[in-house]
């Protein structure tokens, strides 16, 4: 049980895929100029890498060593168009926002890594937990990021509102550039924290 | 602990990936099927919405009848009609703003009045250019009559206020408006033909 | 006219890094020296044009016509990985120095978003075939710009004290900031 607990933990602190591993920065910085976003595309990333991480691991025997770069991104890429299909119908809204950035997941570089790094190697059971951990952890990060840019850039949190329409705002967050520094700053605090954690 | 995977034989690959491949393409082929009606149905409604913003009351399907004009190939025309009669047009005119294009639906009335405008793609600078798509901007346009004197803003001649430091983004709303005018003004000769040829086409 | 519209804005105004967000994790992690970032340019530069023809004609003469367009993530995904893997056997047999030079860098640009990312980008913009190669090499040519400035900053970032908590990453990431902030100056010339 502790065992599990560990593996699933190690997403989210140890090895945050965003905050310590620097995985999957672009959909990172391109979604997340608002926390709905952040979380959407956190959530949606998580189905994709449980989704092939439970095919991998089931199929890790039957895919030749060489060919498994290919299988791995068949794998991969359907369960891509399958979240693509499936949030175009069902989730229009969020579809429309995320944009180019959800076929993009597919090179993700999380998911390739976690399918070439654990669940190619692992049982299923702990395969799952060990996606379910990053992808929360992948989630999470992202829904921080984006709380802090919209917070700041546009007074709001989930579209909630709560300085009045059109009063200035640190805009600058909503930009690339303030994409790139707010992420930078939370990085520079988590690692503050670890280091804090430690001594 | 990790067991080996089966041996890269030449044969052992080809059908591993054939395998593999032809479960994608069954997986993917079962979830297009089911999801290519919503989407689509989604993709209509929204634009049904779009139309129903800036023209407030039709009972035809303006999607059905949308016509383009080959002298503004950029444009988009829906017209609307309550109990057969036609009570104006939607026009979807797209103009180069500071950043990006810039789309709107304009609603106009059969005499060319501007009934409302939204804002459908923008990508102005945000805090400032992309004030286009605020109400403060828009309601200048409401129930304006672009006849003599043309969309334009204060300071190139015109009655529109132009929003403070952005008015490159602003000229070039009003120009997307004035493509809009234009364009109906010279199909308004033909206009009743436009009318007989668009119910020709929902008979069909 | 219209084609330095597109080289003009692929290479400042939406640079596909700084303003895009594409590309990043090459653009974190190559960039240490500008050495590196010069010949990850000069590869991603070759594959990303390739790749943008390709997929290209893979579009409208395979998914369109055959109305398969749904399986375009994985056709052009597939197309990547294959190039990149067929560029690095041809340039072995034909530029043994030229394979040596680009080394770790071709097989890393499969997973760069940037490739698939102007692919994806030419097929909404519904580009011609020249409109696509002039799109494709002059983001890459972005792509290349933005490495190569942010290797030489770094490279003088190395020579001061820098606190550990900010160290690697966030200095790196601030930087880019500052950077992109910079190029948010080029919007509105075209």
């Amino acid at each position: 049980m502790n065992k599990i607990i560990k593996e699933f933990n190690k997403g989210i602190i140890k090895e945050n895929p965003i905050f310590v591993l620097l995985l999957g920065m672009c959909p990172t910085l391109g979604v997340t100029g608002t926390a709905a976003n952040g979380l959407g595309m956190g959530l949606a990333t998580m189905a994709v890498l449980i989704g092939s991480n439970i095919v991998i691991s089931i199929l890790k025997r039957v895919i030749p060593a060489k060919v498994r770069i290919p299988a791995f991104i068949i794998i991969i890429a359907s369960f891509v168009t399958v979240i693509d299909l499936s949030l175009n119908a069902y989730f229009p809204v969020l579809y429309e926002k995320l944009g180019i950035f959800i076929p993009l997941i597919v090179v993700n570089c999380l998911i390739l890594g976690r399918a070439e790094g654990y669940a190619s190697k692992n049982s299923l059971f702990m395969s799952i937990i060990d996606a379910a951990g990053m992808g929360c952890g992948f989630t999470i990060a992202l829904t921080l990021l984006g709380s802090f840019r919209e917070i700041l850039g546009s007074g709001s949190f989930f579209s909630m509102q709560f300085v009045p329409e059109g009063s200035p705002t640190f805009l600058f967050f909503v930009l690339p550039g303030g994409a790139f520094i707010a992420l930078g700053i939370l990085i520079a605090l988590f690692n503050k924290m670890q280091q804090l954690s430690r001594e | 602990m990790a067991e080996k995977p089966i041996k890269s034989s030449f044969l052992n690959m080809f059908f591993s990936l054939t395998g593999i491949a032809l479960m994608a393409a069954l997986v993917l082929a079962y979830t297009y099927g089911k999801t290519k009606d919503l989407i689509e149905q989604t993709r209509l409604k929204e634009k049904k919405a779009a139309v129903n913003k800036v023209i407030p009351s039709f009972d035809n399907n303006p999607l059905k009848e949308m016509y383009t004009n080959k002298d503004f190939p950029a444009l988009k025309f829906y017209p609307a009609r309550l109990h057969n009669t036609a009570v104006g047009t939607a026009v979807v005119s797209s103009v180069q703003g500071f950043s990006d294009k810039i789309k709107i639906m304009a609603g106009f009335t059969t005499n060319i009045k501007i009934i409302k405008i939204v804002v459908l793609e923008q990508k102005e600078t945000p805090g400032l250019g992309s004030k286009i798509q605020n109400s403060s901007f828009l309601k200048q346009f409401r129930g304006l009559k672009p006849q003599p004197s043309a969309v334009k803003v204060k300071k190139d001649g015109g009655n529109i206020d132009a929003i403070t430091a952005a008015t490159i983004s602003s000229r070039a709303f009003c120009q997307a408006v004035q493509k809009a005018v234009n364009a109906l003004q010279n199909k308004r000769s033909d206009y009743t033909d436009t009318e007989t040829c668009a119910t020709e086409t929902s008979n069909e | 006219m219209e084609y330095f519209t597109i080289i003009f804005s692929a290479i400042f105004v939406n640079n596909i890094v700084l303003s895009r967000f594409l590309g990043i994790c090459p653009f974190l992690g190559v960039s240490t020296r500008v050495s590196t970032a010069a010949g990850m340019s000069g590869a991603v530069l070759f594959v990303m044009t390739l790749a943008a023809v390709v997929t290209y004609f893979i579009q409208k003469y395979l998914l369109i016509p055959c109305d398969i367009e749904y399986l375009q993530t994985i056709a052009f995904i597939l197309v990547i990985a294959t190039l990149v893997q067929t560029v690095e056997i041809v340039l072995k047999k034909v530029s043994p120095a030229l394979y040596q030079a680009l080394g770790i860098f071709l097989p890393l640009i499969t997973t760069n978003c940037a490739i698939l990312g102007v692919a994806l980008l030419v097929i909404k913009n519904n580009y011609d075939l020249l409109q696509t190669v002039v799109f494709a090499a002059a983001n890459a040519l972005g792509f290349g710009l933005a490495l190569i400035l942010f290797a030489g900053i770094r490279e003088q970032l190395d020579l001061y004290e820098i606190p550990a908590s900010m160290k690697g990453a966030p200095i790196a990431l601030i930087t880019a900031g500052l950077m992109a902030l910079a190029f948010m100056g080029f919007s509105g010339i075209v």
